[in-house]
């Protein structure tokens, strides 16, 4: 069966491809800002930190607000570079969530829709493995079942289940994939970035 | 230009983006990483003690030097502390065990600065609660903390660093970098791998907030 023509008809309308970005565009909008450290500032010069209303986001697990000093850490329980690659982590560190929240934005503009989405799939086809392999180092190491198995693997959400984060994972990559596949034009503000 | 050429350039580019604006925040933003630090060089074990695999003469630990070699530890709890007494003791530095650390707390010398707690933990952390009257010296914000803690470093006779225990390294790679780059008497350094975990699980009192240890002057 073809099922090109079925997606051309289902992709002209635009909306399936609005769903992706508006998903896509707040997951890393969101996760990548939480990492970056600038919220924590912001909320802890201004003191609404203190406030009902942060505290009970905070507490609800959506976001874990850290900064680059954290994210450092959680990259290196993955042992992607290795301690002498320093500068390399370091840059890493800085730069990933500002990355990750550029791509974000972008998707929710509407801006070079295919790039944005080529960095996230690029991201996702990456880290996604990784978060298999420390969940099960920890699993092994911990003598539990693998959806028992809970941490923080850097994401922006603070301590998570492995398998919700796997699940997660997957949907966003079938995302970025529909996003890089799509044609359509509708609801977006500049669709190519660069000229055609 | 080829769409696929067009897509990787604009990916290149939000990278690229991405990069600049995280440079430029980390140079401004009191949260940044020293971009030239070497934030994990203590854990490579660079240090001359853990060079020689061995304690330098007459630097017989208090703690762990009376217990035998490869005895993972009769005080450590779980598999994650008994990691890291493995690790403290392969790097050349010294745990010590819970009652030691209890009986430190209560010692009078601790009121003297004789006996010095040190919480190497961040801020929030910190805040959240930690052993009452510990000084605070954030690992990765050590240049902010250095210069008032040092003096005071260099004349206690004892320094008990500590960050969460567990996984947490922050207090060893603290201690290694008290000795091996502000050279501080390793003898006097002990890293107490329970942690706050452990002072907590054992019912211990625990201070809020940001008081601590105020180091008002140098100490002369």
């Amino acid at each position: 069966m073809n099922l090109r023509p079925t997606f051309r008809r289902w992709d002209a309308s635009g909306l399936p491809l609005l769903l992706a970005r508006l998903v896509l565009g707040v997951a890393f909008t969101v996760m990548g800002l939480a990492k970056t450290g600038v919220p924590s500032l912001i909320l802890e010069r201004t003191g609404w930190k203190d406030s009902p209303a942060v505290k009970a986001v905070l507490a609800s697990d959506i976001v874990a607000l850290t900064g680059p000093v954290e994210f450092l850490k959680q990259m290196r329980q993955y042992r992607v570079f290795s301690d002498r690659m320093w500068p390399l982590m370091n840059l890493t560190a800085v730069a990933l969530p500002w990355v990750e929240t550029l791509c974000g934005l972008f998707l929710l503009a509407g801006v070079a829709v295919r790039g944005a989405a080529l960095t996230l799939l690029a991201m996702l086809l990456a880290f996604t493995p990784m978060v298999l392999l420390r969940g099960l180092e920890l699993q092994a190491a911990g003598g539990l079942a693998l959806c028992q198995v809970r941490f923080d693997c850097g994401c922006g959400a603070g301590e998570v289940a492995l398998c919700a984060k796997l699940a997660e994972n997957t949907a966003m990559i079938l995302l970025s994939v529909l996003a890089l596949m799509s044609s359509a034009g509708r609801f977006c503000l500049r669709r190519r970035l660069l000229p055609a | 230009m080829n769409e696929i050429r067009r897509v990787f350039l604009e990916a290149l580019l939000i990278c690229a983006a991405g990069t600049a604006v995280g440079l430029a925040v980390n140079a401004v933003s009191p949260m940044g990483l020293t971009l030239g630090r070497d934030y994990f060089l203590a854990s490579r074990g660079t240090g001359p003690r853990a060079a020689a695999g061995t304690l330098p003469a007459g630097t017989a630990p208090a703690a762990s030097g009376t217990r035998p070699a490869g005895d993972p530890d009769h005080h450590a709890e779980s598999e994650a502390e008994t990691a890291a007494v493995m690790r403290l003791r392969a790097l050349g530095l010294q745990d010590i065990p819970h009652a030691e650390v209890e009986e430190s707390f209560r010692s009078p010398l601790r009121e003297s600065m004789a006996i010095l707690f040190v919480d190497a933990r961040d801020a929030r952390h910190f805040e959240e609660g930690h052993i009452p009257g510990a000084i605070h010296v954030d690992y990765y914000q050590i240049d902010r903390h250095i210069d008032q803690v040092l003096p005071y470093c260099h004349a206690a006779e004892r320094i008990i660093i500590y960050c969460n225990g567990g996984n947490c390294d922050d207090s060893e790679l603290l201690a290694q970098s008290l000795v091996t780059v502000y050279g501080v008497d390793p003898a006097h350094v002990f890293v107490y791998p329970g942690g706050m975990n452990e002072w907590r699980r054992r019912g211990m009192p625990v201070e809020r907030g940001t008081a601590g240890t105020r180091l008002q002057e140098p100490r002369p």
